[in-house]
């Protein structure tokens, strides 16, 4: 399942690497929008299957971001 | 000998201010002191409170000319006597900000007018104290429409004589609105109202965005020439940003030159913050009501997002209302917190940018109608 | 009966019918304005402004 970015906005760090395991609502990377930083988490537990995005990088509201499977 | 050169002495600090200082002098440049405090020590505005605090003080040092006609700071108010300084700010924070969320959803644009009820109790509480004329109860309740370069506007047109204290109660409210707001909004709302989870808003194109500046400065014109010159430079700079081409004027004008407007600004205001007008007991009662004005703009925003949900099929969250007062991104900032912390996964933060920027046209229509009203043109 | 422009008196009585009229038009105008924008997806039927078009001025 894809997460993609909720908002426009900048991708400040990454906090999961792909084969990671991951419990619901655990933070899987930060973005800021407005000046705000804001933790984007999985709503499903699982493995982290891919990463779309790298640190510093400017997306718009639904790119995808991660998938966990 | 001795008695000559004495005589001499007592000639040159005559020249100085040392004999003219004030009790009112010392404290309000202790009253500088603590907004340069507020700014280095915690971070509240510093691009504003550092120029207002200092000039304060210099202002209160008696001696120079610096603040009286002619002299360098009075320069500067003149640039808000003629309003000039508040039309080129609007023509910077136009080349910010993108309205794109606001013309996505137009319907939520009614929010931005519901969010200044603050505005009207402010000005009835000012008037029933029975200390102020209607023009001055106007610049107090402008206050709360918590727009810095509106509530100068209005304030220099209305009552210039209270620029100091509207200025410092609408910059230093907009300050703590994190503060300010979050207690409103949860007293008025349900922990489900604060969770609701809005639809994706629409792609606005570049086509539109071109043509958005054009339509509201027609308008504005046409129907509220009052606050014209303050919406005409919003959007000037709006379309500068917009059209891309221009990108090189763009910046200028939202960095190079709001920095030197704000320079210009903060002085301003701060050296009118001399002691003899500064100190009275009008100034506690105009930050009273300022910040009733905040107050219930917060309340009669949320208020007005529910009474929108009696009618909407999809609702609304109703912290969107209180991000219709005017100060962007703070409000809309503040309502995206708030919900955040219901729920993890509910980012309004640009949903509420909509609100938070047809907040900016409220503040500048009531305005316009009350200056208007008020037979000013 | 002739009606003439007039201002608000400076009275209470001022001040509430100041606050009710402001009110209430500006929730009128921006009302207005808003259903102005409704018509703005409109425009996109004359054609795509691309962002590539438009950059690279000097």
């Amino acid at each position: 399942m894809n997460i993609n970015a909720p908002m426009p906005g900048k991708i400040i760090s990454i906090k999961v690497n792909v084969g990671d395991s991951v419990t619901k609502d655990q933070v899987l990377l930060v973005m800021e929008s407005l000046k705000m930083e804001n933790g984007i988490r999985t709503r499903n537990e699982g493995v982290v299957k891919e990463i779309f995005v790298k640190a510093g990088e400017q997306v718009q509201t639904g790119s995808p971001l991660v998938s966990v499977e | 000998m001795i008695e000559q050169f004495l005589g001499l002495l007592l000639a040159l600090v005559d020249q100085t201010g040392l004999m003219s200082i004030t009790p009112g002098n010392l404290l309000m440049i202790v009253v500088g002191g603590v907004l340069i405090y507020l700014a280095l020590a915690k971070k509240y505005e510093p691009f504003l409170l550092i120029g207002i605090g200092f000039s304060c003080i210099v202002a209160n040092v008696p001696g120079s000319d610096l603040t009286a006609p002619g002299g360098l700071f009075h320069y500067a108010y003149s640039g808000l006597e003629k309003v000039i300084i508040p039309p080129l700010i609007f023509l910077g924070v136009g080349a910010m900000v993108d309205f794109g969320p606001m013309i996505a959803r137009p319907s939520l644009m009614i929010l931005g007018a519901a969010a200044h009820a603050g505005i009207f109790i402010a000005i009835i509480l000012a008037k029933a104290t029975g200390m102020f004329t209607i023009a001055e109860a106007g610049a107090i309740g402008i206050i709360g429409g918590a727009d810095g370069p509106m509530a100068i506007f209005v304030t220099m047109k209305l009552a210039p004589h209270l620029l100091p204290q509207v200025a410092v109660a609408a910059y230093s409210y907009m300050a703590l609105m994190p503060l300010i707001q979050p207690p409103v909004m949860k007293l008025l709302t349900t922990k489900a109202e604060r969770s609701i989870e809005m639809t994706q808003i629409r792609h606005v194109t570049r086509l539109e965005k071109i043509v958005f500046p054009f339509v509201i400065a027609i308008i504005v014109n046409l129907l509220l020439p009052p606050v014209a010159p303050l919406i005409t430079m919003l959007m000037l700079g709006n379309l500068l940003r917009e059209v891309l081409m221009v990108e090189r004027l763009a910046k200028t004008v939202a960095n190079d030159l709001m920095n030197v407007i704000t320079i210009i600004l903060t002085v301003a205001v701060g050296s009118t913050m001399a002691a003899e007008t500064f100190l009275t007991f009008k100034t506690l009662l105009i930050l009273g009501l300022g910040l009733i004005a905040f107050i219930g703009g917060t309340a009669s925003g949320v208020i007005g997002a529910k009474m929108m949900n009696w009618f909407l099929k999809d609702k609304i969250n109703p912290l969107l209302g209180s991000a219709g007062i005017a100060s962007v991104p703070i409000a809309a900032r503040v309502a995206h917190v708030v919900a955040l912390k219901e729920n993890p996964y509910n980012f309004i933060i640009m949903h509420a940018m909509g609100p938070n920027l047809a907040g900016v046209f409220g503040t500048a229509i009531s305005g316009g109608i009350m200056l208007a009203l008020l037979g000013v043109k | 009966m002739e009606i003439v422009p007039m201002t608000v008196p400076d009275t209470l009585e001022g001040a509430y019918v100041l606050s009710v009229v402001d009110f209430f038009l500006s929730i009128v105008i921006i009302w207005a304005i808003s259903l102005v924008l409704y018509l703005l997806p409109y425009l996109n039927k004359l054609g795509d402004v691309t962002d590539e078009s438009l950059k690279g001025g000097h």
